[in-house]
């Protein structure tokens, strides 16, 4: 974390200084000079960082430039909707990615399977920002069952989170279709096919909880990556989420609040890692923590 | 046994679509009664209207919560806002009359107080504020009763009522119990609507003002909304999400119109330019710059990249500024001059300058600088074109001042008075990084201390002329905004870019 605060601080104050953004372009070389003395910018760098470090240590990033107000809570304000987005595209990526998986699996070589192998390359292959325009066009131009932006109830919520889950499903199905061709093949399944266990146990039972292990990772890491990365899908769909709120603050060179939106989001990482771990315990009980 | 795995597989797979699909009804499209809503590109930071000079912000702001002593009609004149009158008692000294009557969204009534107040907020140095750059030159602003206030300036200051235009008064009561902070939360105006309730990122709702001094407006709840991507935005009006749409793309302005909606277009004041450091060899020479500006087709890049939405320029403002002179005529597109030119200057293999863009920051911006790369490659003039993020751009170009070559930019001019960009741009007392020239210094400032206006526009046309001949930009051209307007409203764009909701009317 201490290392993420510290590139973050660099890159913002390599380029670009907020004082000349924030006067008009008739503002004399005076005025911005007292408004980079006001921000606390005319401090040596070294100082600057760390003013920076003791209020990040007390949760304090400083008041955002723009918005007059904490970054902290302007970011905290931001992370229910990013949360409810990520977590969505996520169910989504799970059932649909999963789904998939295990009937490929299943079905290997059919038609099915290659259908469903074929989806997955298309569902990675897209870019996010040319699926979520298709999904506005059609869901919501042509058909008019969605909005098109915006956060508002269940309705909103479906096209933001199938363009945003699309990905990581495409690449979760491909994973969950390897591990279990793998495990299908192992000696224990067999064993539990002998024992005359019905065939729906010993997919969801036994082949599936052992292929969900790798499986689980990916999930875990993916919960990071949707939230922290869906800039593109919360710009396109005019979602109030903190993607969008770091990207407005970078353009705009709003230190404070860039900080805070980098630290919520890192933190985000590292406790969705966190409960992978967690995870694994449940998947595979031989695992232990000293 | 398997196939019946599958089955189940497909049912779940099925209800989950189902139940994915289940509580959203078709979603109203068209004209339903209730709100109309404005999208703009992105959301104001703070609704103190005198803590940024965001044009989102004041866009939303000016004429419907808050409003400046002047107002402009549809065509950019000045007329009375909160002030009734004024009057320019010596070259130095202007009284304003204020309206009677008017009253705060709080009650706090509105008086010559208010105006006071808000101006000294604005100059007190300790606050650094954004719109002080615009006030400079105000020596003092003092209450002479009630109704009147003085405003006096440190030299003669021709432009000095429009230099109000984008001045919002404050009450002065509220705003020093609430601080800037949550007064930007919670803003009291004026205007004809009052600001209910903010949901960040998500929309902001403006009631009527029951109270308002000019009666209340027709429309009851107008919502801003901001939408980032214009594709989006775009849909959000073609499914009736939105009523207006502000910076609608070009390029949709027929898809807008199949659909039944209108799209609306106003020529701003955004003046767009390859700028040139005329301090360094080879831009130092005249010739040299008059060549590149015969060397670039800007009818073409018009054509190309804004749907030929916009007005070529021969000099240095916009046509709605005050100061345009329209005898002054754009460079003919003459690849052969420009080579001629460069020739007699020195240059006959042509030559290399470095040429900073941005991107991201205007409509086909980085297309425009490399088709301009390309047509100035066509005359021998050899370029390395370098694409910054406009923060990176506007410190290199503005603070640190370090473009060495070819630069472009596109600047507005909210006060309407071409002293605002010349002097922000080639007056060398002022921030003319880049130009330097004794006979421009010299117009700029007789324009600025010519009270007349029939005199002040002829000193104008003298300086645009000379501009023309100097060129110290490859003059390029003005843009116009396009907005999508659904059917249901009866509304027009301004030049200015505020919104003024209670002009609107349900059709």
């Amino acid at each position: 974390m201490l290392l993420i605060c510290t590139i973050m601080f660099g890159l913002t104050r390599l380029s670009g200084d907020p004082a000349a953004l924030m006067l008009p372009p008739n503002a004399s070389l005076a005025e911005i000079a007292a408004l980079r003395q006001q921000l606390g910018l005319t401090a040596p760098l070294g100082v600057q960082y760390a003013v920076f470090l003791r209020g990040v240590l007390r949760g304090d990033f400083g008041k955002s430039l723009y918005y007059r107000q904490p970054a902290l809570s302007i970011v905290l304000e931001r992370l229910p909707a990013s949360g409810e987005l990520a977590l969505t595209a996520l169910a989504v990526s799970i059932v649909v990615g999963a789904s998939a998986g295990i009937i490929s699996a299943v079905r290997q070589g059919t038609i099915l399977d290659e259908l469903t192998m074929v989806g997955a390359l298309l569902g990675q292959a897209m870019p996010t920002f040319w699926l979520g325009l298709m999904l506005i066009l059609v869901f919501s131009v042509q058909l008019g069952w969605f909005p098109p932006s915006g956060r508002g109830g269940v309705q909103s919520l479906v096209l933001p989170a199938v363009s945003l889950g699309a990905y990581s499903a495409a690449g979760l199905s491909r994973m969950v279709r390897s591990g279990m061709l793998e495990i299908m093949s192992r000696e224990f399944i067999r064993t539990a096919r002998a024992k005359g266990l019905r065939e729906s146990s010993v997919i969801f039972t036994h082949a599936l909880k052992n292929a969900a292990i790798p499986t689980v990772t990916l999930i875990g890491l993916q919960l990071g990556v949707l939230f922290g990365g869906a800039v593109v899908t919360e710009t396109i769909f005019a979602w109030p989420g903190v993607g969008r709120l770091l990207t407005q603050a970078i353009f705009a060179r709003d230190f404070p609040l860039v900080s805070a939106a980098t630290f919520v989001v890192a933190s985000v990482f590292v406790l969705s890692n966190f409960l992978v771990d967690l995870t694994y315990l449940f998947l595979n009980p031989r695992m232990r923590y000293q | 046994v398997r196939r019946e795995i599958l089955r189940r597989a497909v049912g779940c797979l099925a209800i989950c679509g189902l139940l994915s699909t289940w509580p959203l009804g078709q979603i109203a499209r068209g004209a339903t009664p209730g709100p109309i809503t404005v999208v703009q590109t992105a959301e104001p930071t703070s609704l103190d209207p005198i803590s940024n000079t965001l044009s989102v912000t004041q866009n939303l702001l000016e004429g419907n919560v808050f409003e400046a002593l002047v107002m402009r009609k549809d065509n950019m004149v000045l007329a009375p806002g909160l002030a009734t009158a004024w009057r320019s008692v010596s070259p130095t000294t202007w009284e304003f009359d204020l309206r009677h009557g008017v009253k705060f969204q709080n009650g706090e009534a509105f008086d010559a107080t208010s105006v006071v107040f808000t101006f000294q907020t604005i100059l007190d140095p300790k606050n650094n504020n954004p719109f002080r750059p615009f006030l400079d030159v105000i020596a003092s602003v003092t209450k002479v009763d009630d109704y009147t206030v003085r405003i006096e300036t440190k030299q003669p200051y021709a432009p000095l009522v429009a230099s109000l235009y984008p001045i919002m008064m404050l009450p002065p009561k509220a705003y020093q119990d609430m601080g800037s902070d949550a007064f930007g939360q919670h803003p009291i105006g004026t205007g004809p609507y009052d600001v209910t309730e903010w949901v960040k990122d998500d929309h902001i709702t403006l009631r009527a003002n029951p109270g308002y001094w000019n009666g209340a407006p027709a429309i009851p709840v107008v919502v801003f909304k901001a939408i980032p991507d214009d594709s989006t935005r775009v849909a959000a009006l073609e499914t009736g999400n939105a009523d207006i749409i502000a910076s609608a793309p070009f390029q949709e302005i027929n898809n807008i119109q199949r659909r039944g909606d209108r799209a609306l277009t106003t020529t701003n004041t955004r003046v767009y330019m390859i700028g040139m450091n005329t301090f360094k060899a080879p831009l130092n020479d005249v010739r040299v710059r008059q060549a590149l500006n015969y060397a670039v087709d800007k009818q073409s890049l018009l054509r190309a990249f804004w749907d030929g939405q916009g007005q070529v320029l021969g000099s240095a403002v916009s046509p709605s500024s005050f100061g345009y002179t329209s005898s002054v005529k754009p460079y003919p597109y003459n690849p052969q001059k420009a080579k001629e030119l460069l020739a007699e200057a020195g240059y006959p293999q042509g030559l290399a300058v470095s040429f900073d863009g941005l991107s991201g920051r205007y409509n086909n911006d980085k297309q425009i600088e490399e088709a301009i790369v390309g047509q100035l490659g066509q005359v021998g003039v050899r370029t390395q074109l370098n694409v910054m993020d406009f923060g990176t751009y506007w410190t290199n170009y503005w603070l640190t001042a370090k473009l060495n070559g070819l630069w472009f930019l596109g600047n507005g001019d909210p006060l309407f008075d071409s002293d605002y960009l010349l002097t922000g741009m080639l007056y060398s007392k002022g921030r003319g990084w880049y130009y330097s020239s004794p006979k421009t210094d010299a117009l700029i400032e007789r324009a600025r201390t010519t009270m007349d206006v029939a005199a002040r526009q002829k000193v104008y046309a003298e300086l645009m002329q000379d501009l023309h001949d100097e060129a110290p930009w490859i003059f390029l051209f003005v843009g116009k905004d396009v907005y999508g307007v659904s059917s249901r409203i009866a509304w027009q764009p301004r030049p200015d870019g505020l919104f003024m909701m209670s002009e609107a009317a349900l059709r």
